[in-house]
């Protein structure tokens, strides 16, 4: 019941997730396309295109994580681990997924400290001058997201073993 | 222990979790942080991997990856793929094994608005295979043909991997791109060439087919002259150097966006499936790029691609021996490892090696991606074959693989050919001006 009712709040979050990283590819589209436009045409390009696009793409990809995991959107070698035994697939499966979420908890964990730093040394993109750490702040949550999806996944990997 | 030692050491774990179907961008990642962290400091370690994954993400120039995603999905949507392979068909269709050639010509064709292999080969395995089997090609022939033909996808512009190659290696873009063109158009020829001779050999994989009436001809290319004039503006734009790649790719997202708009062939559902796959192909390449960078920084510390070239340059081989070395070593992980992260792994050790022993930066990426299209068509991991057999459920796998073998023969000659003739690789881009 509490499984059911966490996967599904986690599908949500990371659907939601991933239409802020879809509305933000499709910003980045249109204000590259109106750069151009504008430099060539009225040749005065938009000031800070640059900034802008870098920081949609970091918002792109780190929201698109948890939905693109829920997925299994990633590539993998998985020639050797679906030739051996269930039990042994179940042990590695469990390790797998253990050790991505602790890689990310450390992403995490790190993400926050680079943020503070950024705010207190105060760097900021080279043209707006947009401060840094925001998206540093997006990235950590968007890491949290991530570890849910794979705690997600380990679950189905679980009750997919109970049934069979 | 000294660092080489636990550069050793960290791509045997690498190795080891690689084969435990840990994603491969997690693998690189992990195994960076443990060996960046050992070597120099935990401290450091911790530091980087933030930086390199927040440099990735935020990084300009990989937005190129997205847009152009995004243009291919988008157009895939609004079915363009079927009017290509049907515009093809038309044409070619009656040539002795007309309908394999047309599915080379489609998937040629349809590379030049996608960057990767296997969406290639995935959307004219569901387009081509159906119509072959209803005109009684047989299996393997059909199957070999979509999953070869797919791999153009790489070679001919936008290509992931040219722009994750020029990232890497401080190369233009532009130039990679120009770079794919000539040998991408040779390659399909080849590809018929293959087929023609195959079915010479063999007349009864290929039944023969009618001849289509010119006004059929004729009509089967409406719809495409705006698919051909945007990949022109796009590619054009680059080569005059009026655009960067990333606003190429943007143009081109809008132009695809435009295009079935106007003609009303993508639905609000269509739009949304291809924003949301786009959002998550480009998620799984920037991780793999972040972990590539992060493994390479540690690479780095180890000191061993600095000592492998040192070692190789003084080896007593011809640099085409040494060459030929880098390609076998590329076409064996290529049997094993999925194309992106195979390179991104491989380019801090080859990279240098080959420019050490005087090859061209430019040329050696239309090598890498030549290399890449064998292995994701060799077994025993030949991602294409399994993305067919995904689709083409009846096929047992040794067929699909029996099939593409003709074409790996093609392939190989290639590289012979590429190797003794690099300018035509390097013709186009050399008229690039950045």
């Amino acid at each position: 019941m509490k499984a059911a009712f966490l996967e599904k709040a986690v599908t949500r979050l990371s659907s939601w997730f991933n239409m802020i990283a879809s509305a933000a590819l499709m910003v980045m589209m249109a204000l590259t396309c109106a750069d151009v436009f504008m430099r060539y045409l009225f040749s005065s390009p938009i000031i800070g295109a640059y900034d802008l696009v870098s920081l949609l793409g970091a918002i792109l990809v780190s929201f698109a994580m948890p939905y693109t995991m829920l997925q299994k959107g990633h590539v993998a070698v998985e020639i050797l681990v679906q030739s051996l035994p269930r039990g042994m697939q179940l042990v590695i499966e469990t390790f797998t997924h253990l050790l991505g979420i602790s890689l990310f908890l450390v992403l995490f964990w790190q993400a926050i400290l680079l943020s503070r730093d950024m705010k207190a040394a105060g760097e900021v993109t080279p043209t707006l001058l947009l401060p840094f750490y925001p998206i540093l702040y997006c990235m950590a949550v968007c890491f949290v997201g991530l570890c849910l999806a794979i705690l997600i996944n380990l679950l189905h990997v679980w009750t997919k073993r109970a049934k069979s | 222990m000294n660092p080489i030692h636990i550069g050793i050491a960290g791509v045997i774990l690498l190795i080891f979790l690689l084969f435990s179907k840990f994603p491969v961008a997690f693998c690189m990642a992990l195994v960076g942080l443990l060996g960046f962290g050992y070597l120099v400091s935990p401290a450091a370690g911790l530091n980087i991997i933030i930086k390199d994954f927040y440099t990735v993400f935020s990084s300009y120039d990989l937005t190129v990856v997205p847009l152009f995603v995004f243009m291919g999905q988008i157009l895939f949507y609004a079915g363009i793929s079927r009017k290509l392979y049907d515009a093809a068909f038309t044409w070619f269709g009656h040539y002795k094994g007309g309908l394999a050639m047309a599915t080379v010509g489609a998937c040629a064709s349809f590379s030049a608005i996608c960057g990767s292999t296997n969406a290639t080969a995935a959307t004219m395995a569901s387009v081509a295979l159906p119509e072959m089997k209803r005109l009684k090609y047989r299996d393997e022939l059909a199957t070999g043909v979509v999953a070869a033909g797919g791999s153009l996808g790489i070679l001919i512009p936008p290509s992931v991997i040219f722009i994750v190659y020029g990232i890497m290696t401080e190369q233009s873009i532009g130039k990679l791109f120009m770079a794919g063109i000539l040998p991408g158009i040779l390659l399909s020829f080849l590809f018929v060439l293959a087929i023609y001779i195959w079915v010479s050999l063999r007349p009864d994989i290929a039944p023969r087919i009618e001849k289509q009436s010119l006004k059929k001809r004729m009509r089967s290319l409406s719809g495409l002259v705006e698919v051909l004039a945007l990949f022109l503006l796009v590619m054009g734009g680059l080569f005059v150097g009026i655009f960067t790649p990333t606003e190429a790719g943007a143009v081109g997202a809008f132009g695809g966006l435009i295009i079935p708009l106007v003609s009303r062939q993508l639905s609000w559902g269509g739009f949304l499936e291809a924003l949301y796959s786009s959002t998550r192909t480009t998620c799984m390449i920037l991780m793999i790029v972040a972990g590539a960078t992060v493994f390479g920084h540690f690479l780095a510390v180890t000191t061993i691609p600095h000592t492998l070239s040192g070692w190789v340059v003084g080896l007593p081989l011809p640099p085409w021996g040494i060459m030929l070395v880098i390609m076998f070593f590329f076409l064996i992980g290529g049997c094993f490892m999925d194309a992106l992260g195979m390179i991104l792994l491989t380019i801090p050790i080859f990279y240098p090696v080959a420019i050490a022993i005087g090859y061209d930066p430019i040329w050696f990426g239309v090598v890498i991606v030549l290399v890449t299209e064998l292995g994701v068509i060799t077994p025993p991991v030949g991602i294409n074959v399994y993305v067919v057999s995904g689709i083409a459920k009846d096929v047992p796998l040794e067929v699909i693989f029996k099939g593409t073998l003709p074409f790996v023969l093609a392939l190989c000659t290639y590289l012979l050919v590429m190797t003794l003739f690099p300018q035509i690789a390097l013709y186009l881009p050399s008229f690039v001006a950045y």
